[in-house]
């Protein structure tokens, strides 16, 4: 999962049980939503090329499967993030409030070389519920935590009416593309057991 | 946030508790199959005895002994006046590893302060034994590790200590044409861990290390073999490879059953193949030469690990031996299990250790758990780890885990000794774990070095392993060099005293010096070696029998063995899955439920006629299934030619020959 192309980027999304990270994907991904909720089962990884200036990359979106109801994803869920997402439901004030803490549970299990530069990207989902009556987490303040948490880049989303969310995922590609630098331990000659085919010239000619 | 919330829904078909390698395993089998699963852990990191830990986080759990430190006790605990007492033992070794970990997972707990109340009068509270069920409390085993040695060598510089990752069950491998990969494809589980291949095999001679051939090709071009001694052996390899696929002329059973070593012999085998294939092959663990030996490997189970290593090398590309090693530790493949598991919809909690297990009065047969901070969970099947063990039992007590390897370890230390020198008793692994400086061969990353038994001492019966990994893996800074050692013991000194001799061994590389550079002189090698820049040396006890709690339907699995190769683990792992599922096939391949859930969107969208301009290049991707039935074909094919040019190769030689 880790040692990958230049042009494969992995992105993960993090935040509370019901914001709406499954349906940012899926929207994003595949163009599609359902109003029903589902907690997350059987959401894995979705994939999509996105051209990001003059470079064609290969962008990997992982979910939680779940595992961030009780929060226990373990570090190999961290491991290789080029972008982390943080996704806070506008209508629900504690999905916001912990925000704080999703951050820091990345930064810990992650470890970046540098955290303070690390990319992350804040989406505000859900601002269509109700025509936005029902929201209780302001624009403002959200750009507020963004600003004071080394200018993290902010979109108000709705994954139900497609609003902002190819705009989201786009500065997500760009931010995550710009970590790709030095930050990987580069990894030459791993073997992705989904991936191989034997091939005659292996181990018997060397 | 449900971080310290109570569990919704309560019953499930399947409770595991913890995430070692085989339970992780068995909750991702069970997933697979549909059933529902709750997957608990008191720690909070995955992998129990399996997992790979961090420099500090190996520094902490050396300090304590080798044992995990207790999590404080939570402010929500205190508050809501959930009883903690007379669970002390549980509360002891629920570890929260991390200490850096312990503000952000305070913090989701502040979160969730105000939720006592609703708990407390949450209906799955009720109390267990309104529905005739008794507890039984659990602690859980905390002394499964002796004999913690860390030394840190003053103003040694390690790098980004972030990097690494050392395993706690250390050094393990796995073949490239081993089950685990099998099940990896089949659990879906291989989207969640790359391998790093093993560069080379070297298998200390007493004198000299030498690099095992990886191949029959290697084979045929060894000098070190006459030209009568490849015969031998290219026969000896085309039975084997008959064998497996039913051909050639049948095997008499008791020849089968018959010690591998010895039908070796009578194959006229070279005595320093026999211990290639024995030891750096089908890594059998203990002496072979050694008539008196009760672990003799029988003919039939070495023509297996023979067939398995053959059917290994070549298998992927950038493998350039039969063995795999996993990115980032050993420690990923239970996490890689546990997603696939929870992307089948198992439920994971973490850092949720449990106070009892609940039973029926009646039946006896476990039905459930009870959480530490008051939540019953109920269950058709409950598999746990090792380190899980009833203090008290229906009929008056159950025999604890520890109590059994604490005696058997107590014994004294002469009777110990004589019965290792017969091969019986290991009650330990003895393990160690080391940062180097510098390679041991250069340019060469990923090594295993096998010392077969006796080439160290006298006394060594047992066989011991080094493995040496680097950045290459993702298991330390670039530049660093960690080596893993193990080897199985009896008494607390004779395995330790074995390892240190046998890094020393490596260390010196007394060939190297002979060889690559013979006008050095001595001082200026000795700088040129790899230094140790850090180790610990601990002991893990073995498993002695895992049946223990079969009266209770729970079904433990195994501590990690002494073994190199995962094959005993999924054997044992395997099997407990179908005591507790009989009918129920271990990983089948079914239609992953994400395919099922696009498949309702498509219907969604279709029905509602909107827009169609989506493309599907840029739909869900997910990689091609498994395809087990090409890769062996195309191995096979592999394997014919090499075995035509060998037939060339030997009939070209033949007549040089003659």
């Amino acid at each position: 999962m880790s040692a990958r192309k230049r042009t494969l980027l992995k992105v993960i999304i993090l935040g509370d049980s019901g914001v709406g990270k499954t349906s940012l994907m899926n929207q994003y991904v595949n163009k599609k939503f359902t109003a029903q909720y589902k907690a997350t089962i059987g959401a894995d990884f979705l994939t999509k090329e996105v051209q990001v200036e003059d470079r064609l990359v290969t962008m990997q979106i992982w979910d939680t499967a779940g595992q961030e109801r009780f929060q226990s994803l373990g570090v190999a869920f961290y491991r290789g993030a080029d972008c982390c997402v943080l996704v806070y439901d506008v209508n629900v004030m504690k999905s916001f409030d912990n925000l704080e803490n999703w951050r820091a549970e990345f930064l810990i299990q992650a470890s970046p070389q540098d955290p303070e530069n690390f990319p992350f990207v804040v989406l505000g989902n859900k601002v269509d519920v109700d025509g936005g009556n029902s929201r209780v987490v302001s624009e403002k303040k959200a750009k507020q935590w963004c600003t004071a948490h080394g200018n993290i880049p902010y979109f108000e989303t709705s994954a139900k009416e497609d609003y902002n969310v190819d705009a989201a995922f786009q500065c997500i590609a760009k931010n995550a593309l710009k970590n790709e630098t030095e930050e990987e331990i580069y990894l030459p000659d791993t073997i992705d057991v989904t991936q191989n085919r034997p091939t005659k010239s292996s181990a018997c000619e060397c | 946030m449900e971080m310290d919330g109570f569990i919704e829904p309560n019953s499930f078909d399947l409770i595991v508790l913890g995430t070692g390698f085989p339970e992780s395993i068995l909750a991702a089998a069970a997933a697979n199959a549909g059933c529902s699963v709750l997957h608990l852990d008191h720690q909070d990191f995955y992998g129990a005895h399996w997992t790979s830990l961090t420099l500090p986080q190996f520094r902490t759990w050396a300090a304590a002994g080798g044992s995990f430190d207790p999590p404080p006790a939570s402010p929500k605990e205190q508050d809501s006046g959930v009883s903690i007492t007379s669970s002390g033992s549980v509360l002891e070794s629920a570890g929260d590893l991390k200490s850096s970990d312990k503000s952000s997972a305070d913090s989701f707990v502040d979160q969730s302060n105000g939720k006592v109340n609703e708990e407390i009068s949450n209906p799955s509270a009720q109390d267990p034994r309104e529905i005739g069920l008794e507890t039984i409390e659990v602690k859980y085993d905390n002394d499964l590790y002796s004999d913690v040695q860390l030394r840190e060598v003053e103003g040694a510089d390690l790098g980004a200590l972030r990097f690494y990752n050392l395993d706690l069950s250390g050094p393990r491998l796995t073949f490239c044409g081993s089950h685990l990969v099998n099940l990896l494809l089949r659990s879906g589980a291989n989207h969640y861990v790359e391998f790093k291949g093993v560069d080379a095999t070297y298998l200390w001679t007493g004198t000299v290390l030498s690099a095992v051939p990886s191949s029959r090709a290697d084979i045929f071009k060894d000098k070190s073999l006459s030209l009568s001694d490849k015969r031998f052996l290219m026969r000896f390899f085309r039975l084997v490879t008959d064998h497996a696929n039913g051909e050639g002329a049948e095997i008499p059973k008791e020849t089968l059953d018959s010690p591998f070593v010895e039908f070796m012999r009578l194959q006229n085998l070279p005595a320093s193949m026999q211990s290639i294939i024995l030891y750096a092959i089908a890594l059998v663990d203990t002496d072979q030469f050694d008539e008196s030996s009760p672990y003799r490997l029988t003919t039939e189970d070495g023509f297996r690990k023979l067939t398995l290593y053959l059917s290994s090398v070549g298998k992927f590309t950038n493998a350039p031996t039969a063995f795999l090693y996993p990115l980032y530790g050993a420690g990923e493949l239970p996490q890689a299990f546990c997603r696939s598991s929870a992307v089948n919809g198992a439920l994971y909690v973490l850092r949720r250790p449990i106070k009892a297990v609940l039973v029926d009065k009646e039946t006896s047969e476990c039905r459930g758990v009870h959480t530490l901070n008051g939540q019953s969970l109920y269950c058709k099947k409950l598999i746990v780890g090792p380190s899980v063990v009833p203090t008290s039992g229906p009929e008056g007590g159950l025999p604890s885990l520890a109590k059994e390897i604490s005696h058997s370890v107590d014994a004294p230390v002469e009777a110990a000794s004589v019965k290792s020198s017969l091969g019986e008793a290991y009650t330990k692994v003895a393990r160690y774990i080391c940062i180097t400086d510098k390679s041991l061969f250069e340019g060469q990353t990923t090594l295993l070095v096998i010392f077969p038994p006796k080439t160290i001492s006298v006394n060594q019966s047992a066989v011991v392993r080094a493995m040496q990994l680097s950045n290459a893996a993702a298991v330390c800074p670039d530049g660093k060099y960690l080596l893993q050692l193990s080897t199985l013991c009896s008494d607390a000194a004779d395995g330790e005293e074995i390892l240190k001799t046998a890094v020393d061994i490596l260390l010196a590389r007394p060939d190297e010096q002979k060889s690559v550079t013979p006008e050095t002189n001595e001082e200026s090698y000795l700088s040129s070696s790899p230094k140790v820049l850090w180790s610990v040396a601990f002991k893990q006890a073995l498993q002695t029998e895992s049946k223990k709690l079969t009266r209770l339907g729970i079904a433990v699995c195994d501590l990690p063995n002494g073994a190199l190769d995962c094959e005993g683990v999924l054997t044992a792992t395997e099997k407990i899955f179908t005591e507790c599922f009989p009918d129920t096939e271990f990983f089948k391949k079914v239609v992953r439920p994400q395919e099922d859930e696009f498949e309702e969107f498509d219907e969604e969208v279709e029905a509602s006629a909107e827009e169609e301009q989506n493309t599907a290049t840029d739909s869900l991707q997910k990689p091609v299934p498994a395809k087990d039935g090409d890769s062996k074909q195309q191995n096979m094919e592999g394997e014919a030619l090499e075995e035509k040019a060998l037939s060339e190769e030997e009939e070209k030689a033949k007549a040089e020959d003659s």
